[in-house]
């Protein structure tokens, strides 16, 4: 209780000296008109709209029967967007918009072409970025609105050129912020219409996560799912006219950068990948995403049809060539220069010389070591060593290690013990290795042309990929696969 | 957080009005700037936006004079309302003492009052802040609008939408004409600067 009488105190003079504060006589002027507080600039107060500058007189086109002009959606959906910019009411004015463009008569609506375009354009804008969007932009419009209303009703637009048409133009213009295009809206399946953007990029930022988040969880569910992602979709006919234009344009000079990227980056990888022994997952997931892209490349083009220019990606075609002709040979490159086929469970393999670290037909005490072979055990003699034995990086262990060393042996399934001439095989990298017993010895294979490689993503078996020389496909075993 | 200079003997309290788009937000501060004297009141910073909408924030400071030697500020901010200021919204409350949640009666605003609360209550709590354990009070903005045409919400309604789980002190305004906004600072202004002495200064000085 004494404690607390000083606080009560203290909180008293606090709320004397704010009660002083707001009191009407010392601090606070109560009662301001409303008029004096609306009249200043950046008041969110509830003005009235301002009524819209009517035209002296609006053709019969863009008069409904009960005498109500066209443009009253329009501006219906602009005082919504005014008040509150969402996808919802984006949509709304968009769709007032194009149906307002329908209602022109033909000269003007394509003397009008580049108001409508612009005003689409910035609503498009709101949709993708509204953050980037300047809060005039919904008054903006309205001004868009009321030149057309004017333009409905003008006899001759020259007269209005100078004066409103130009003006606004130069407003919508600058209203539009810079935000760079991205067109993979084209060939999302869920876009019945190219016009809606909000819920399409929303969507393609969704795909884009899920197939990174595929891509990195699983690559094997990458594949499965990417066949069906790749499907042409059903793309709606462009209308006739500059907007079709442009949307060709765009797709052409898409298709120009698309062919670029493969080219200059994503290739160049894929090949470095290749031929980096251990990046095998690395480089099936960079070929795949090649592959896609390049379907959805020739999509696009059978999209176009007649309307592809190759004349626009002409820069580009001679590496965008080459890029395809690299494709096929990264696909045939191999990533080793030779390699060392063996019999191995009456099939033809592969092994890395590299990796080799001893291969001989050891004697008969070897053959009855089952499924875990002791290092020691290679050792021919007395007072031999096993490194003079074994070699590669198996071989740089010192004697004790050696001796101590145990490694297993890979049994191909329905094979038993090993027969008495064959020959022993021990893979050895990164501190771990695995025996294998032949059926022959191994003979060097000079792999560095005419082979294609194909690596294989599972890490539960012993291949790394699959070498096609001649026709023939020899599963490569690699101690990393392994 | 209250800023409390000792040296200076000086508190900072932070009230930050609340509420969906087109409430009154603004209109609460230029009200409240335009009535106030100058000597308590600094100048107040509002972005030009052209289209009369806040999109930054607003910032009104005002000074309380000194009680018991500590000179005691406050600032009254704005948040912008619209739906996708969301990020700004949330850095404008950061720190914040007292909240006043502005509510708009328009029966087609309902749902983004309702929206706009609940936005305001999840905020706070990535802050580590609780809204019912902080200085609160509600406003029911544009009662002006009553008696016109317009369909508005009941003073009941809104209760019930907006103040049957925290259960505050609401005030009726309407901030073009002035009436309710200095009922409404003057309650959070008392909520804020004992929620702040209590939390910061009593403990000290003890």
């Amino acid at each position: 209780m004494t404690d607390k009488s000083p606080n009560r105190d203290f909180h008293g003079e606090i709320d004397d000296a704010i009660d002083n504060l707001f009191s009407p006589h010392a601090g606070a002027e109560q009662g301001p008109s409303a008029a004096a507080v609306s009249d200043k600039p950046g008041s969110e107060a509830t003005a009235p709209p301002v009524a819209p500058v009517k035209a002296a007189a609006l053709p019969a086109s863009l008069l409904s029967a009960d005498g109500t002009d066209a443009f009253g959606p329009l501006e219906e959906a602009l005082l919504s967007l005014d008040w509150e910019i969402s996808s919802d009411n984006i949509e709304k004015t968009r769709s007032a918009l194009k149906e307002i463009q329908g209602t022109f008569e033909v000269d003007k609506a394509v003397a009008l072409m580049e108001i409508f375009s612009l005003m689409d354009r910035l609503l498009e804008a709101m949709a993708i970025a509204p953050q980037s969007v300047s809060t005039s932009a919904p008054k903006t419009l309205q001004e868009g609105l009321q030149t057309l209303r004017a333009a409905a009703g003008a006899e001759d637009l020259s007269l209005i050129e100078k004066t409103l048409l130009d003006p606004t133009l130069s407003e919508l213009r600058s209203a539009i912020p810079n935000i760079p295009k991205d067109y993979s809206k084209l060939v999302q399946r869920d876009s019945p219409r190219p016009q809606s953007v909000s819920g399409i990029e929303q969507k393609t930022a969704g795909a884009a996560q899920a197939a990174t988040v595929k891509s990195a969880s699983s690559f094997t569910l990458v594949q499965a799912g990417a066949a069906e992602e790749d499907l042409l979709p059903e793309l709606p006919l462009a209308s006739g006219g500059r907007a079709a234009a442009v949307l060709i344009e765009a797709v052409n000079a898409h298709l120009t950068v698309l062919g670029k990227c493969i080219a200059k980056r994503i290739i160049p990888i894929e090949n470095l990948f290749a031929k980096t022994p251990g990046y095998e997952k690395l480089h099936a997931i960079h070929t795949e995403l090649r592959e896609r892209l390049e379907r959805q490349k020739q999509n696009l083009i059978k999209a176009l049809g007649a309307e592809y220019q190759a004349g626009t990606a002409a820069p580009v075609e001679p590496v965008a060539g080459q890029s395809a002709k690299s494709a096929v040979s990264t696909a045939a490159v191999c990533p080793w220069q030779t390699v060392a086929l063996a019999t191995w469970g009456g099939k033809t393999v592969g092994f890395l010389p590299e990796q080799i670290a001893y291969e001989a037909k050891p004697a008969n005490k070897v053959r009855k070591c089952g499924p875990f072979l002791p290092v020691k055990k290679l050792k021919r003699g007395f007072f031999s060593k096993i490194g003079s034995v074994v070699q590669g990086e198996l071989g740089s262990h010192d004697e004790a290690t050696l001796k101590a060393l145990t490694i297993p042996v890979a049994v191909p399934a329905g094979t038993e013990d090993p027969r008495a001439d064959s020959s022993l095989l021990i893979l050895f990298k990164e501190n771990s290795g695995m025996a294998f017993w032949l059926d022959e010895s191994t003979e060097q294979l000079d792999v560095s042309t005419g082979c294609r490689w194909e690596a294989l993503a599972d890490p539960n078996t012993f291949v790394a990929g699959n070498l096609t020389v001649k026709g023939d496909t020899i599963p490569i075993i690699t101690m990393r696969s392994v | 957080m209250a800023l409390i200079d000792l040296s200076k003997k000086e508190i900072h309290c932070k009230i930050v009005y609340y509420g969906p788009g087109r409430c009154g937000k603004t209109t609460n501060l230029l009200t409240v700037h335009s009535s106030m004297a100058e000597k308590a009141r600094g100048k107040m910073l509002t972005i030009e936006t052209k289209g009369d909408r806040t999109l930054f924030f607003d910032l009104l400071p005002l000074n309380l004079g000194k009680i018991r030697g500590f000179n005691i500020r406050i600032q009254l901010y704005t948040v912008p309302g619209q739906v996708m200021y969301a990020s700004t919204r949330k850095l404008v409350l950061k720190g914040a003492d007292g909240l006043v949640f502005v509510a708009d009666p328009l029966q087609v605003r309902r749902e983004r009052n309702i929206e706009s609360l609940e936005d305001l209550r999840a905020s706070l709590l990535e802050y580590g802040l609780k809204l019912e354990e902080m200085p609160l009070v509600i406003q029911y903005n544009k009662r002006d609008l009553v008696d016109t045409p317009i369909p508005t919400l009941t003073v009941a309604e809104l209760e019930a939408d907006l103040n049957s789980v925290y259960k505050v002190k609401t005030f009726e305004a309407s901030a073009v004409t002035g009436m309710g906004v200095f009922e409404t600072l003057r309650e959070i202004s008392k909520q804020t600067v004992r929620y702040v002495t209590n939390k910061h200064l009593l403990h000290e000085t003890k």
